[in-house]
């Protein structure tokens, strides 16, 4: 009778800690999205509120987080973050068994992909095994895509390919990974290359590929991980995708740093003094970097390496480049040799952990 | 007149990088192991740029705009320090180490 009682306290204590915890996961992904709504009644509903992507199965013992039918970083960004950082969040505790379902995705970014590759690259070397993923629900395209791109080796999963899987004419390149301090990055950069031909059956231009990404790996180590929270794990990820209707090729990269916006001080320029540039948001933080060049040190002989990043859309006709860090993103083109124009900037209220950078150029 | 002759593509294939916190073929590896010694033996030293998968600017601003941090002013590296490629698409890199040359001479 006792052992009994003693089983059933422990088993709905278990519960009472889950619901706890999936409620707490859900408050913050509601305060996320709605970063002023945080007075107490509204924290009490915003559990009831918050975007239904993730859920506690008892039959598995496992969290499900579940991602949007279209996972992206332009009209899907909220959805799509908030999901990413609930499977952050769910893996907190190292104990946690996380399901991910991808059931519902209809269509994944370059740049949704590679940010959730890095979340379950991360999840692996936290917490080994506990990530499970019922790969057979997937979409068939959805499955050769992230298959393509090595979400299956993360997964430790075996691909079959389906009947079902029809001819898409997006071919994503498997994402190469390293960490700072550790990794020769200048070798992994060649063979990004070397895959990039491989998939295309075009020449790219090297030295401008090699020059863009060698920059993004050194602001990485220099600046990314200087006394950030990031669980000693200071790692970069590449990767990319071949369109071969319209012969565009997309490179990302991405960190998990503290963001160009916080990296930079002000400037001593009169006008960034008087537009107030303590106040400015993080996408004008952004734009600041590239435009004018400045660098976290202050040091006059740094902050060349940024405008590096158009060396790749100069060496090609058609190009742009999309910088997202913290809660702003800026589109750039080419303006003239080394120089950018800003085409585009957005502030969102909610923050992409680290940078993205994306290249996409018309081969 | 003695002339040294430097490839970087014997010290990488792939240099990138300030410090040795960035990677192993960094920009303060090449000056101190390779430029400095040659500037120091020699009256001309001839760097060939070609033979690598490109350059980033922190590693050439490191490599060669540090020589005047150890020493050198711009108008002797003017003299003595010339820069050699045969591939058109690395001129740009030749140009710019004349331009962090005489920023950090400033």
């Amino acid at each position: 009778m006792a052992k009994k009682f003693k089983r059933d306290f422990l088993i709905r204590r278990e519960k009472r800690v889950h619901y706890l915890k999936l409620k707490r996961i859900k408050r913050r992904s509601y305060l996320r999205l709605h970063p002023n709504n945080n007075t107490p009644s509204n924290i009490a509903q915003c559990a009831r509120q918050a975007p239904d992507n993730v859920s506690y199965s008892k039959e598995d013992q496992a969290y499900r987080v579940q991602l949007p039918e279209g996972a992206n970083l332009s009209a899907g960004y909220s959805d799509t973050i908030a999901t990413i950082y609930t499977l952050r969040d769910a893996g907190i505790d190292r104990r946690t068994i996380c399901n991910l379902d991808f059931s519902r995705l209809q269509e994944i970014s370059t740049a949704a992909a590679l940010i959730l590759a890095a979340e379950i690259d991360l999840w692996n070397r936290r917490c080994k095994g506990r990530l499970k993923a019922a790969t057979h629900t997937w979409h068939p395209n959805i499955r050769k895509l992230l298959y393509q791109m090595g979400f299956f080796e993360l997964l430790n999963k075996q691909y079959v390919p389906s009947k079902d899987e029809t001819k898409t004419s997006t071919v994503f390149l498997k994402f190469e990974t390293g960490q700072v301090g550790v990794t020769d990055g200048g070798p992994i950069i060649k063979s990004f290359r070397k895959q990039i031909e491989n998939v295309t059956k075009k020449k790219i231009e090297k030295h401008a590929l090699f020059s863009a990404l060698s920059e993004a790996l050194t602001n990485v180590s220099q600046h990314a991980y200087s006394g950030s929270n990031h669980n000693g794990f200071k790692s970069w990820w590449v990767c990319g995708s071949y369109n071969q209707e319209s012969s565009l090729l997309t490179i990302i990269f991405y960190d998990q740093g503290i963001g160009i916006p916080k990296t930079l001080k002000p400037a001593r320029l009169p006008e960034y003094l008087s537009s107030g540039f303590g106040r400015m948001k993080d996408a004008e933080r952004i734009q600041a970097a590239m435009e004018y060049g400045r660098s976290a040190t202050k040091d006059p002989s740094r902050g060349k390496g940024l405008p590096d990043f158009l060396s790749l859309l100069n060496s090609q006709n058609n190009g742009r480049l999309r910088i997202f860090s913290r809660r702003g993103s800026c589109l750039f083109q080419k303006a003239s040799e080394g120089k950018a124009e800003t085409k585009e900037k957005q502030n969102s209220s909610i923050a992409i952990k680290g940078t993205l950078i994306e290249w996409i150029i018309e081969l | 007149m003695k002339t040294k002759k430097v490839s970087i593509a014997d010290f990488s294939e792939t240099p990138y990088g300030r410090t040795e916190k960035d990677g192993p073929h960094h920009g303060t590896k090449f000056r101190r192991e390779h430029l400095v010694p040659a500037l120091r033996q020699y009256e001309i030293v001839e760097v060939d740029l070609d033979g690598t998968e490109g350059y980033g600017s922190s590693f050439l601003e490191e490599a060669f705009g540090g020589l005047i941090s150890e020493g050198f002013s711009k108008s002797d590296l003017k003299n003595r320090l010339q820069i050699k490629t045969t591939d058109p698409g690395f001129q740009m890199y030749k140009n710019a180490i004349n331009k962090y040359i005489e920023d950090r001479a400033k």
